[in-house]
């Protein structure tokens, strides 16, 4: 039921060459998914209220500019058609404070940057397939799982 | 007393002190009450006294009167009862009014009794008299007898003188019968009468031996003499103890009834003046016992006030200053010099109240610490979130190249096995440039914690020389650069460390390269302006400015309003550090579109900021 080119992850990250990184294993997984790149807060939020179509997956940084991942990630999981989209926390902070702070907002996984490319697409399998799931009812995003 | 009362003595002797003599006035006033009492009950005995004797004359005038009957009895009878009566009369009366208190009343008894004994032994006298003259009487009968016999001898002898002897006869008779008239009723005119009987028989018996010359008529004549002596010795007996009678007893009499009516009177007087003297007493106790009361109560009052004053207020007072140091306020103690227990108490004040202010003082000592310790642990606080701020931006920045460069050796590493050898050579570059940024960032960080770590000297620094030397020695990047250094006036000296103010200069230049590029060519000018206790300097460039909102985040650690552009994002917080540490200040002036103005403070003396 879904063109190829419509399997989406939105990707929130300022460095751009982290960006080129994550993008480039994500393609390396499966080419199929289209890595929508976003690179402030600002940004990302300016997006996010005007979405149309749900993304497959959220990789979301904590550090960047105007509005930070925290920020984002308490808008997406607010709002009722988001929540239910899987978020992937993907930064250098390895702070407990941060870590917390996310899954208590509800963030459905948290990697901490440097990773090596297995443990990073295992997590992205993991989470797309949790879409899955959710695309069959299975399971309820956020408060209901 | 009042002072007396309120020094030196312990309260318990106070009080003490104050019940004695309340006690002492107390007795005064009830032995004074007590005489007074005791003085009216004499008085009133002596006045029962004086009213029960004031009676004694009558008693006496009745005995008197009953001796003297007695004695007028006896005169008339001589009865020896009558004598007995009179002795018993006389020892009665004498004994009744032979009493010492009698005496002690009025001396006026001594008299009577004196005139009463005075009476009696004239009534002894009297008896003696009259035993005298009965005798006598006795005497006259027989010699009457004998004259009578012999007369009538004579008559039968001479019977010539028959009518002159029975003449004779006959006034002896007469003699003898108006003798006893008057021995019984004791008229004198028998006695006259029985004298001129004498006086016949004499006349008679001289005209008998006239004629005669016998012996008889001489015996008779010799018998009428010595008769006519007895009957004159016994008249005179008689009037002897008449006399003693009434002469000498009834003026006895008459003194005692008199002192005995004299010594009523003066009992009565007596008696009047001592109920005078009860009703003076009982008005005087009447009138003064009030007064000494009132006196009593009004000294023992102001006594027992002031013994009460000086008790009450040190306790008020010394009270008020416990209430008050309970309550932690600032009081005196009272400055009571005593030596009782309340000036025990003022010393107890006095220990409290130092205990008190000490207890303050390290109260105070400890909530300073408190505030202290308080405020040192949120400065700890703050610096411990502001390090952990810093490493946790550390810990991003520097972590954020490694990950550029293990994700392109990943990369690398994929490409290499899929045999894509030109691509992953291709990528090579990225992992060296991230190295290459890591390195920088690096030794951007060292920099700015050398501000911090090395202690720096001081000194006078000609930033215009400064200046002028730093632009000459940086000329060829300039150029390159297309940037113009113009410097606007003459800059001043100011104190600091020569390095660090460099270093200053260097970032603002390197910065204006690095962010404020004018396609038209880049112009920075340096000025200053001269205040009253520090220097500002000024560099403005022409390049695009910066928002407002970030006028302040730009000085953070690794702030970079550009992400991509070759700055670490140090150079202002060092520039901000070393600031800091002249105790100078940065900010920046600046509107979008219109180039951006760095102001830096320097205070003239190096010390203190004053704005």
């Amino acid at each position: 039921m879904n063109n190829e080119r419509e399997k989406t992850i939105l990707l929130v990250e300022d460095d751009d060459d982290h960006a080129e990184i994550t993008e480039f294993y994500i393609k390396e997984y499966s080419p199929e998914f289209y890595v929508n790149r976003l690179s402030d807060g600002h940004e990302a939020l300016n997006y996010l209220k005007e979405i149309k179509k749900l993304p497959w997956l959220i990789i979301l940084d904590l550090k960047i500019p105007k509005h930070d991942g925290h920020e984002i990630l308490k808008y997406l999981k607010n709002k009722k058609n988001l929540k239910r989209v899987p978020v992937v926390i993907f930064t250098t902070s390895n702070s407990i404070q941060d870590i917390t702070k996310a899954i208590d907002a509800g963030a459905n996984s948290y990697l901490v940057k440097p990773i090596n490319s297995e443990d990073f697409l295992e997590n992205i399998k993991t989470m797309l397939s949790f879409w899955k799931l959710n695309q069959h009812g299975y399971i309820t995003n956020g408060e209901n799982i | 007393m009042i002072r007396f009362l309120q020094n030196n003595i312990k309260l318990k002797n106070r009080i003490m002190i104050v019940f004695m003599f309340s006690s002492i006035f107390l007795l005064a006033v009830i032995i004074t009450s007590f005489k007074a009492f005791k003085n009216t009950s004499d008085e009133f005995f002596r006045f029962l006294d004086f009213n029960s004797y004031s009676q004694i004359n009558i008693e006496i005038t009745k005995d008197v009167y009953k001796i003297q009957s007695q004695v007028l009895i006896y005169i008339y009878e001589g009865h020896k009862s009558s004598t007995n009566k009179v002795d018993d009369l006389y020892m009665k009366l004498l004994h009744k009014i032979d009493k010492p208190y009698i005496k002690q009343l009025n001396n006026k008894i001594v008299l009577i009794t004196q005139h009463l004994k005075t009476y009696h032994k004239t009534f002894i006298e009297l008896k003696k008299q009259k035993s005298l003259r009965d005798k006598l009487i006795v005497d006259i009968r027989s010699s009457a007898n004998s004259l009578e016999t012999k007369l009538n001898l004579y008559i039968k002898e001479h019977k010539q003188n028959q009518l002159i002897a029975h003449k004779l006869l006959n006034n002896l008779l007469q003699i003898e019968k108006n003798a006893f008239r008057y021995f019984d009723s004791l008229d004198s005119n028998f006695i006259t009468i029985a004298k001129s009987s004498i006086a016949n028989i004499h006349s008679e018996l001289n005209t008998l031996s006239k004629n005669d010359n016998s012996k008889l008529l001489k015996e008779i004549n010799s018998s009428i003499v010595s008769y006519e002596k007895t009957f004159l010795e016994a008249v005179q007996r008689t009037r002897g103890y008449l006399y003693l009678i009434n002469v000498v007893m009834a003026a006895e009499a008459y003194e005692i009834l008199y002192n005995s009516n004299r010594l009523s009177e003066e009992l009565y007087q007596q008696s009047s003046i001592a109920q005078h003297n009860i009703i003076e007493l009982i008005q005087n106790t009447v009138k003064s016992l009030p007064v000494t009361g009132t006196i009593f109560l009004i000294i023992l009052a102001i006594v027992s006030l002031v013994l009460l004053k000086s008790i009450v207020n040190p306790i008020t007072a010394l009270t008020k200053t416990f209430t008050k140091l309970a309550h932690d306020e600032d009081t005196s103690i009272p400055t009571y010099e005593l030596e009782d227990e309340l000036g025990n108490f003022t010393k107890a004040a006095t220990v409290f109240k130092h205990t008190n202010a000490k207890t303050k003082e390290l109260l105070k000592k400890s909530q300073t610490l408190t505030i202290e310790l308080e405020k040192n642990q949120i400065e700890l606080t703050r610096s411990n979130d502001e390090l952990e701020q810093f490493v946790y931006t550390v810990s991003h920045d520097l972590k954020s190249p490694l990950v550029t460069s293990m994700g392109f050796i990943g990369i690398i590493q994929k490409l290499a096995a899929d045999g894509k050898y030109e691509e992953a050579i291709a990528k090579l570059d990225r992992v060296v440039s991230s190295n290459e940024r890591m390195s920088q960032l690096i030794s951007d960080l060292l920099d700015l914690s050398r501000v911090g770590r090395i202690n720096f000297d001081k000194k006078d620094i000609d930033l215009n020389k400064m200046l002028n030397t730093l632009k000459n020695s940086l000329k060829s990047r300039l150029i390159k650069n297309n940037l113009q250094i113009i410097i606007k006036n003459k800059l001043p000296t100011i104190i600091g460390n020569e390095s660090r103010v460099l270093q200053v200069f260097e970032n603002v230049i390197s910065n204006t390269i690095k962010y404020a590029k004018n396609e038209n060519g880049s112009l920075l000018e340096i000025g200053s302006i001269e205040e009253k206790t520090s220097y500002l300097i000024y560099c403005k460039d022409n390049g695009d400015g910066i928002d407002k909102k970030y006028h302040n985040k730009i000085f953070a650690l690794f702030y970079r309003l550009e992400q991509n552009s070759d700055g670490t994002g140090v150079g202002l917080a060092i520039i901000q550090k070393i600031m800091k540490f002249h105790n100078g200040s940065v900010w920046v002036q600046s509107e979008p579109g219109s180039g951006s103005t760095f102001w830096f403070r320097f205070p003239k003396n190096g010390v203190t900021e004053d704005e």
